[in-house]
């Protein structure tokens, strides 16, 4: 059941209410954005996916198909399907270099290069496993979300969401092992 | 794999979370403390490569694209709704008497629909008839003169509606036309109203001070308009290749007969050209460097009242976030204003920035010379440099300097 503001928020976004739109659109780009670059460590990328992204939402409220309870939860929904489409779409294009990331922009000069190398290795070895995995682990250490709201998202029961993640880490652990 | 090392994986990350080290969580734990480390330590490997870093230009530009589209199935919905219930021949009968009706409407002018569509903005539905009506007054004037005062009437009409569709917040489709009076990144001020240009924006000419811009677009809630087009017409003839008449010039301020004929090239091209194409270009920002100098220019098109910068030093009358009042002079702040400073009533302060087509003082940058608690000592931070050197005297009498020609 929604609480009041996200029903508000919910009836605006199916009458398209223009100031509706742009107050979800700023409140929730920086959530998509920093789910879709956690899982493809890639700025221009993820600009394009994000924005794919938010023209989905309104191509499903238009069919009548969008979020029915929680925004938040149905656009990292479908960044995670937008995510897993651009890596669909990567693999038919062996041309470019999938495992090549671009230079941390956040990066410091203090930050050793060791510190970067070993980043640059931790995404090569999450982008290793299954989407799934790489789903509950950008949900629950990308964007910091409990097991109740990862459950919400993943539209799944929280005791599926203890396994999955520790699955997850597991494989993250050997793929980290296996790459360093 | 059990129940308990699930929860005891869960419990690790929480206590971690709070503040606790790897070490202790593992105490909480020894009989899974060698599947926690690994777990734990591929959590944390997991934690240090989220970031927070959003990239505001690309939050900007998503967006405008985003409501665009929004405003288009809106647009989509809003004409289902009012056409989608009839059936083919009764919409044809419909167009037909719709057309008929404006016909008699216009016929009979300046009456009945014609009078409620005045107040009419873009996206209603009595718009076009808005714009019909205009059309028609300007075929049924004859004299150039007056027609060129209608043009820039329904010209001044057009920024108003764009005014009130962004107090309203509402996002719809615009055209219209005037002069560049501030030129910065990524953002231009034509006629007051910020136009942001977004790398798809198809610009047709260089973007300069003080040039004339047909702009297509839409109107944002943030109070810009998101530009498509943007058609930069020449306002410059010194070579006098744009001369050719000169029965329209009504300003007789201008420098030299090529001027004058450049200026009724403008009005001209204002009723039937189309400018060619000669160059998509990004604006410079430099631009504003590169102007924003001590010196006054005064605007080379002379259709149009002189447009001029203006410098001016002085103790602050009054501040709020939209205007500031320097020595009895108001000046505009416009959200593209540098602020050096805090302005308060009785600081000093610098001012820089253009004078607009209706006399409006526009600030540019304003920098705080010295605050009203230090002006009594004569606190001068003689800074500026570049500045001028006028703006460093004291006792000068602050109004905004006179022109110059080039």
């Amino acid at each position: 059941m929604p609480n009041p503001d996200d029903k508000q928020e919910l009836d605006g976004l199916q009458q398209f209410d223009p100031q509706v739109i742009s107050e979800i659109y700023d409140r929730y780009f920086p959530y998509v954005f920093r789910y879709v670059q956690y899982r493809l460590s890639d700025i221009a990328h993820a600009e394009d996916v994000t924005s794919d992204v938010f023209m989905r939402l309104l191509e499903a409220v238009r069919k009548g198909k969008g979020p029915e309870s929680n925004i938040k939860a149905w656009l990292l929904g479908t960044a995670s399907h937008a995510v897993n489409d651009h890596h669909r779409q990567t693999y038919r294009r062996p041309t470019e270099e999938i495992t090549e990331f671009t230079p941390d922009l956040q990066a410091t000069p203090s930050e050793s290069t060791e510190q970067r190398e070993r980043q640059r290795r931790i995404r090569e070895a999450l982008t290793k496993l299954t989407p799934e995995q790489q789903h509950v682990i950008a949900l629950r250490f990308g964007q910091e979300l409990s097991l109740e709201e990862t459950a919400l998202v993943m539209k799944k029961k929280t005791n599926a969401v203890k396994q999955l993640q520790l699955r997850a880490l597991a494989a993250l652990n050997r793929q980290v092992d296996e790459l360093l | 794999m059990n129940d308990s090392l699930y929860n005891a994986l869960n419990n690790c990350l929480t206590m971690m979370d709070q503040g606790s080290d790897l070490e202790s969580c593992l105490v909480q734990y020894p009989e899974y403390a060698a599947d926690l480390r690994s777990l734990l330590l591929a959590a944390m490997d997991a934690e240090s490569i989220a970031e927070n870093y959003v990239p505001s230009e690309a939050q900007r530009q998503g967006k405008a694209k985003f409501l665009n589209a929004a405003a288009e199935i809106r647009e989509q919905r809003f004409s289902k709704k009012m056409f989608g219930f009839l059936p083919l021949r009764r919409m044809v009968r419909f167009s037909f008497a719709a057309l008929v009706v404006a016909i008699v409407v216009v016929g009979i002018g300046g009456t009945g629909l014609v009078s409620a569509s005045d107040s009419s903005l873009p996206g209603d539905k009595l718009y076009p008839l808005k714009l019909t009506w205009e059309n028609i007054q300007l075929k049924l004037v004859s004299a150039q003169s007056e027609r060129d005062v209608l043009t820039d009437n329904f010209d001044q009409e057009r920024v108003q509606e764009i005014n009130v569709l962004i107090n309203s917040k509402r996002l719809e489709k615009v055209k219209f036309y005037g002069q560049i009076e501030g030129i910065f990144p990524n953002q231009i001020i034509v006629s007051r109203v910020p136009i942001t240009l977004l790398p798809s924006t198809k610009i047709d000419g260089e973007i300069q001070m003080y040039a004339f811009a047909r702009i297509e677009g839409q109107t944002q809630p943030d109070g810009t308009v998101v530009a498509d087009k943007i058609k930069i017409e020449s306002i410059k003839s010194e070579d006098g290749s744009n001369a050719s008449g000169n029965d329209t010039n009504s300003n007789s301020g201008g420098n030299d007969a090529n001027q004058g004929g450049g200026n009724s090239d403008i009005n001209k091209s204002r009723e039937s050209q189309i400018p060619e194409i000669e160059q998509t270009k990004t604006p410079k920002p430099e631009n504003v460097d590169s102007t924003a100098s001590v010196e006054l220019t005064p605007l080379k098109d002379n259709s149009k009242p002189e447009t001029r910068r203006f410098e001016i030093e002085g103790l602050v009358n009054s501040y709020s976030g939209s205007s500031i009042e320097v020595s009895g002079k108001s000046i505009f702040i416009i959200p593209e204003t540098e602020l050096k400073g805090s302005p308060s009533t009785g600081s000093r302060v610098f001012i820089r920035g253009f004078i607009n087509q209706n006399g409006d003082l526009i600030a540019l940058r304003i920098e705080v010379k010295s605050t009203s608690s230090s002006e009594g000592g004569g606190g001068q931070s003689g800074g500026g440099g570049s500045e001028g050197s006028n703006h460093n005297e004291p006792s000068r009498t602050p109004e905004p300097s006179k022109t110059q020609d080039d």
